[in-house]
């Protein structure tokens, strides 16, 4: 078999080729951050960017939405954990596909972030007064 | 695509790499079985080859035979141990990070090792990951080795052989 040619002879990524951040807001005034594709090292300033706009101060409740994303690795988990701390409290509920949920539940974050399953659950998150929020397993003391 | 050797030794180029790696991860190398898929790739450090190093990772992960997760698991894994080497190895740009894995002669277990020559100026804690890439390598494998010297840094994943793997 003829050895495959060296990663290094090929032309290198370019991050839009990889993931697609795309920031919308809906009727309610919600703002949605939607990622598809792969979150790495390379893309990882993608979503930083989108998020550090969309939770400038005075802007409207903000969901990030990864349902779409099939790669998640440590830099990704960074900026969320840094875009979570920068907003207000329990204010930034991301949907996650179930391989970024495991990933979260690995590097151990989950309970550090706003987890919902649907983008419908985040923006009920969201819509709540403080008061009517249930408490989820991942808002809870364990 | 990963390769295989039709006598089962090891390549030169492999060879010649792993003489200037730690112990370990040399032994990982001498072990492997090259009659096996393995992966043998040296690429600049450029955060855009990322995604061609994880497609030829889950590929070899494929050939021998891990299951779902574990592949998972093992390009997640890979890709930590190559993203900290490209953010921290070469402050100044250029340099190389090489990508071995393999099954070895036992069959007990597949191994990933990232090697690099650089300085590693920038201290671990303050990566992007903040740390993140090595708690997850820990997670993610089940021995997870760091080396690091004056020719430079050198991690070592181990997964041992499960199901049919």
């Amino acid at each position: 078999m003829k050895p495959p040619r060296a990663a290094s002879e090929r032309r290198p990524a370019d991050p839009h080729e990889v993931l697609t951040v795309r920031t919308t807001s809906d009727q309610a005034d919600i703002v949605v951050v939607a990622a598809a594709g792969e979150v790495d090292l390379l893309t990882t300033p993608l979503l930083e960017q989108a998020l550090d706009t969309a939770l400038r101060p005075g802007s409207p409740p903000v969901v990030v939405d990864l349902s779409r994303v099939t790669f998640f690795a440590a830099a990704g988990i960074r900026a969320l954990l840094v875009a979570t701390a920068a907003g207000p409290r329990r204010r930034l509920p991301i949907v996650a596909s179930p391989d970024v949920l495991r990933l979260l539940r690995i590097a151990g974050v989950d309970k550090q972030l706003t987890v919902r399953d649907t983008l419908a659950d985040a923006m009920r998150h969201l819509t709540m007064s403080e008061a009517e929020r249930p408490t989820y397993g991942n808002d809870s003391r364990r | 695509m990963s390769v295989r050797e039709q006598n089962g030794s090891v390549p030169a180029a492999v060879l010649g790499w792993s003489r200037a790696l730690p112990d370990l991860a040399c032994d990982v190398v001498t072990d492997a079985d090259f009659s096996k898929p393995y992966l043998y790739d040296q690429a600049g450090v450029l955060p855009g080859r990322l995604v061609l190093l994880r497609s030829r990772v889950l590929e070899w992960a494929h050939a021998v035979g891990l299951l779902e997760h574990d592949r998972e698991d093992v390009v997640m894994a890979a890709d930590e141990a190559l993203s900290n080497a490209m953010e921290h190895a070469f402050p100044d740009g250029g340099g190389n990070v090489t990508l071995f894995a393999a099954r070895d002669r036992l069959a007990r277990a597949v191994h990933v090792v990232v090697s690099d020559n650089g300085t590693w100026s920038v201290p671990l804690g303050h990566s992007r990951g903040g740390g993140m890439g090595l708690v997850m390598m820990d997670r993610l494998a089940d021995v997870f080795d760091l080396h690091h010297d004056e020719r430079g840094t050198t991690v070592v994943l181990r997964w041992a052989r499960r199901a049919n793997a």
